[in-house]
């Protein structure tokens, strides 16, 4: 379907402002009288405070506010934004301040005082004592039965979730091989280019509260802030500045209910801003996770049983961890139709600090696992990787399991078949070991490239597990401009933009003439979940679209009275509304609403929806990576990215193709650099920082080639399903897979380091020669 | 951050003056991208910084065709562009192009980067292999030391106390001469190297044989240092794949790494003998 707007490669609503540095940030906000406030974090992993000392730091001049675990509400909370829904559990195991330290970070006081050093100075003047215990720092430590417990749950751990699906055993005997692989991806961060953890609360005088806070999900936020404080939701307002990215790691609450406690207790206002190390240090990053996986296959590729064990690192408190178990069991269970899975599924505490979301939320580590396997079963048939995964993936009209409900489209089979073409895949797999041609090192000879491929589903949404409520208003204003009232959570993405168009094309307004409210307020804006889930297109755009149907009809109804025909005669495009069938009978829509404000009867235009999606059609990416591996030196080179992503309509292709983009520099990353990494003794983080956290430079992003396959889906705002997460989803798996077919190595564990590379190029040449 | 005591002197004799009247209790301060970062972390103590950037003397590159005098604040990015550094001194500006980001290189400088004397250090193992030759000014005066006296050990310098790096002289090698600098790290910038190494090979004349050949290798090691045993077995030898593979590996002999969050001592050792090889392959193929 031809539309005006949607579809069109606008510019974004946020784009003047962000490039030229006048967005104002939380971080650049100050207030009259506003006070600093820092964290004294835990130097040990795992320690008991025996004595707490602050009254040297109390003394000092200049300091408003000392707190430690007396003073927080004692009051057990999780950080993680749910909203209350059958697929959220959520174990409440934090204090806002603890007096037993569960990893390095962990935060024992806070101060607030005149000024950042004044502040620094008072941390240092607090003294305490701490009773030192072993830190556990991987899954094994933490479930051996002589660990000491992080959290008062047996073995450490805090949930197993067991899924399971007709009968594997048989369906093994049934196959005519079996493969049994274990495979484990590591932690890693979402390093938003605004360091995560930024807040500033201020106390008014009627006991409320307003935070500003680098959010993803204001209305979350505020009900667990005001929970964790011991207030009612309603006397906390949340405001949402620009957002200097976010990825997940905003997916829930920060560091807000420490800066309003130290607000409420100085009753001054309090900015409390992390450091990037902070942001390394104590905020959620992507689980860590070990995946043994056995399936069970026919020499025809058709998957006789499917099964996943899984261990979850959720380090030291719950937060997302065991809500986050079942994504982790429904990617796996609905990327290959199989009539027996089992999954069993482990949360383990550890002492290390609390994983929660980040872009994929547990679809990454899972696609790794699963296309590395199925790549080396189509090797063990001797079938295409694209025919294997053709022929076993979910169509559109059956059931997707993860959400047990119908798929309304499905655009992978068209992406398989142009990312092939654009990556060169036949010709170029025909040349497996073929020795590089131009980059080739003089001489030496010793790089090899190779060509790979991994698929992935994603959601639009979190339907049914989570609710997926959406709120929106759209007031038409004397001058036939339109104001979109929405809970806006866009923290770089673009939806801001997408939801503009979606609300301007249903007005027939011009894209111009659409104002969303840039900033969310919870005190304006109606309940909206905010961004997680690839949602904002799908859900927000929902709401906002009927929303602004909902004007429409007031504003043709109008309309009709004016022009005196039915308004079912009546249509709007670029802000006239015209009869349909006579078109020189045409009023601005300008017009319209002035006589509706100052007519007979006097009113504005106003739309109003709050309510939930209908569905949840998920989305298809196919990824192909071509690579060179030196094999002298281990070191991977990533040369081309295809990216072939069905995202339903895409309302503004340059926004989608952006975030599949973005994504792929974080993908690469996972693949090959990117680990944090902790002392394994004593759970000392090695590296906080970006000198020895390596994400990738501009330098070392190949090619992409982004391929939109548009399958659009009935239920979505002018058939529009997602993007945010899914296009880092596939990316290691496809490099994986590449690396496999240039130098015949599998590596099960990520990042795929240079050591590594060199290390299975080793062994195989080992046993080669036996 | 804490406050500190801050100095701005604005000649040499003034800052001499203040390094011994502070008694060595004050951090000199050359382009700052390495000692703020670390200051920030560590916090200052009783010690201040010494902003050596407003001394006139300590910049300027002057070049009479032979040798080149490379003022101490002189920064990398200057380096890295400056066309008779390029011409004469390859692996130097190719040193300076490896080292950091572009806005780290716009700040650093040639005198930080060696005082600092970070085992990992870019442009310690080109200035190795053009024995550079540091111009000293101290209570007791002036006096030159060549480079491969100065690193003691990481952060270890044979500067005395009250002792600034005024200026780096370089000759200009014999004609014919090649040479090439290599960096290994996990990604293409703002990187710290894992290993790195500069290689120098002056040609006999008329031959296909090499006369001398300068091998210097960083981050294998507590300092940058000169692989001697590899550019012994070179002298004399013919240029080539078989006897630069044999340099390599002398040269691989002769490192100690560490093991850290970077890379495993196994895996660097590995690659100074890849990268020499490379380094030697690349600079007898090429032009100087």
């Amino acid at each position: 379907m031809a539309y005006t707007i949607v579809g069109q490669r606008v510019p974004r609503v946020d784009a003047r402002e962000k490039v030229s540095g006048r967005a104002v940030y939380t971080g650049d906000m100050t207030l009259p009288h506003m006070l600093v406030g820092k964290v004294l974090r835990s130097p040990y992993a795992h320690a008991r405070v025996v004595r707490i000392d602050t009254a040297k730091a109390r003394s000092l001049p200049g300091v408003k506010a000392v707190i430690t675990f007396e003073d927080v509400p004692k009051i057990f909370w999780n950080s993680a934004g749910f909203p209350p829904s059958p697929g959220a559990i959520l174990m409440e195991d934090q204090y806002i301040l603890t007096d037993k330290a569960r990893y390095v970070g962990d935060g024992i006081a806070a101060v607030a005082a005149v000024d950042e050093k004044t502040a620094e100075q008072a941390l240092g003047m607090i003294e305490v004592e701490y009773e030192v215990l072993p830190a556990l720092m991987n899954v094994e430590a933490a479930m051996a039965d002589e660990a000491p417990l992080i959290h008062d749950v047996p073995n450490n751990i805090m949930a197993h979730m067991p899924i399971v699906i007709g009968d594997v055993d048989q369906g093994f005997a049934e196959a005519d091989m079996v493969f049994e692989d274990k495979y484990y991806v590591p932690k890693v961060y979402q390093v938003s280019m605004e360091p995560c953890g930024v807040a500033m609360a201020a106390p008014d005088m009627d006991g409320r509260i307003t935070i500003w806070t680098s959010t993803q999900m204001p209305h979350l936020v505020r009900g667990i802030t005001a929970h964790a404080l011991g207030l009612s939701t309603s006397q906390v307002r949340i405001i949402k500045p620009p957002v200097g990215g976010a990825f997940g790691s905003r997916l829930g609450v920060v560091n807000e209910p420490i800066a309003a406690l130290l607000a409420i207790k100085s009753g001054k206002p309090v900015m409390l801003k992390y450091s990037r190390e902070e942001s390394f240090l104590a905020t959620e990053s992507r689980h860590p996770l070990t995946m043994i996986l056995k399936t069970g296959v026919k020499k025809d590729g058709t998957f006789t049983a499917r099964q996943m064990t899984a261990y979850l690192d959720g380090g030291a408190y719950a937060t997302h961890t065991p809500s986050f178990a079942g994504p982790v069991a429904g990617w796996f269970l609905a990327m290959y139709k199989s009539p027996n899975i089992k999954i069993d599924n482990y949360s383990v505490y550890t002492n290390s600090t609390q994983c929660g979301a980040f872009r994929g939320y547990g679809n990454p580590q899972v696609v790794f696992a699963v296309e590395s396997q199925v790549d080396d079963i189509a090797a063990a048939l001797g079938l295409d990787p694209l025919t294997i995964r053709l022929k076993n993936h979910p169509c559109a009209g059956e059931v997707w399991m993860w959400s047990n409900w119908v798929i309304e489209s499905c655009g992978l089979d068209e992406g398989i078949k142009r990312g092939a073409e654009a990556i060169g895949w036949g010709e170029k797999r025909k040349k497996r070991f073929a020795e590089a041609g131009e980059n080739a090192v003089t001489g030496t000879g010793t790089k090899k490239r190779g060509v790979g491929m991994a698929y992935m589903m994603h959601v639009s949404g979190a339907r049914p597990m989570l609710h997926e409520t959406s709120a929106a208003v759209v007031k038409i204003n004397e001058d036939g401009k339109a104001n979109l009232i929405y809970s806006n959570s866009d923290c770089g993405q673009g939806s801001g933009t997408a939801l503009t168009q979606v609300a301007a094309e249903e007005l027939g307004l011009n894209y111009e003439d659409v104002f969303i409210t840039k900033t969310a307020d919870t005190d304006v804006a109606g309940f909206d979940i905010g961004s997680h889930a690839s949602r904002q297109a799908y859900s927000g755009g929902n709401a906002v679209k009927k929303a602004a149907a909902a004007a429409k009809e007031k504003l043709l109804a109008m309309a009709a009275e004016i022009l005196e025909v039915p308004a079912s005669d009546l249509e709007v495009a670029q802000g006239m509304v015209r009869v349909r069938t006579a078109p020189e009978q045409v009023i601005s829509v300008a017009e319209v609403s002035h006589k509706a404000h100052f007519g007979t009867h006097g009113h504005q235009i106003i739309g109003a929806v709050s309510e939930e999606p209908p569905g949840n059609p998920p989305v298809y990416a196919a990824q192909f990576a071509e690579v060179e591996v030196d094999t002298e030196t281990g070191v991977i080179e990533v040369l081309k990215v295809v990216a072939a992503h069905d995202v339903g309509t895409a309302i503004n292709p340059a926004v989608v193709e952006g975030q599949i983009e973005g994504a792929i520099q974080q993908g690469i990353g996972y693949a090959l650099t990117e680990e944090y990494r902790y002392q394994p003794e004593t759970g000392q983080p090695l590296n906080p920082n970006f000198t020895d956290y390596k994400i990738l430079t501009a330098l070392d992003m190949p090619e992409v080639e982004t391929i939109l396959v548009e399958a659009s889906a009935e239920t979505g705002p002018f058939g529009a399903k997602s993007v945010g997460e899914s296009g880092l989803v596939a990316t290691a798996a496809a490099i994986a897979n590449a690396v496999y077919d240039a130098v015949g190595i599998r590596i099960k564990e990520l990042p795929l380091s240079p050591e590594k590379v060199l290390a299975a190029l080793r062994e195989k040449e080992n046993s080669g020669n036996e | 951050m804490q406050s500190f005591n801050y100095y701005e002197p604005a000649t040499v004799w003034e800052a001499i003056g203040l390094l011994e009247s502070l008694k060595g209790n004050v951090f000199s301060l050359a382009g700052g991208t390495d000692l703020m970062r670390t200051l920030k972390k560590t916090g200052f103590t009783d010690y201040g910084v010494l902003n050596l950037k407003r001394i006139p003397e300590l910049g300027g590159i002057e070049f009479d065709g032979q040798v080149m005098s490379v003022g101490a604040l002189t920064t990398v990015s200057t380096l890295a562009a400056h066309p008779e550094v390029n011409r004469h001194f390859p692996a130097l500006a190719q040193a300076a192009r490896a080292l950091g980001t572009p806005q780290i290189r716009n700040l650093a400088t040639i005198g930080g980067n060696l005082g600092t004397a970070s085992p990992a250090s870019d442009l310690a193992p080109a200035l190795l292999v053009y024995q550079a030759r540091l111009n000293l000014l101290g209570p007791d005066g002036a006096r030159v030391m060549a480079i491969n006296e100065f690193f003691k050990g990481p952060g270890q310098t044979g500067l005395a106390p009250g002792e600034i790096i005024t200026r780096i002289d370089l000759t200009v090698p014999a004609a014919g001469t090649v040479g090439a600098f290599l960096k290994h790290g996990v990604r293409k910038s703002h990187e710290i190297a894992l290993v790195n190494t500069a290689v120098l090979l002056v040609p006999l004349r008329a031959s296909a044989a090499i006369a001398e050949a300068r091998i210097a290798l960083g981050a294998v090691g507590p300092t940058v240092f000169r692989a001697t045993q590899a550019e012994e077995q070179l002298a004399g030898a013919e240029g080539g794949p078989v006897s630069f593979e044999r340099a390599a590996r002398a040269a691989q002999e002769m490192t100690s790494p560490i093991s850290d969050v970077r890379a495993g001592n196994d895996y660097r050792k590995h690659m100074a003998g890849v990268l020499v090889k490379r380094a030697l392959l690349q600079a007898w193929g090429g032009t100087i």
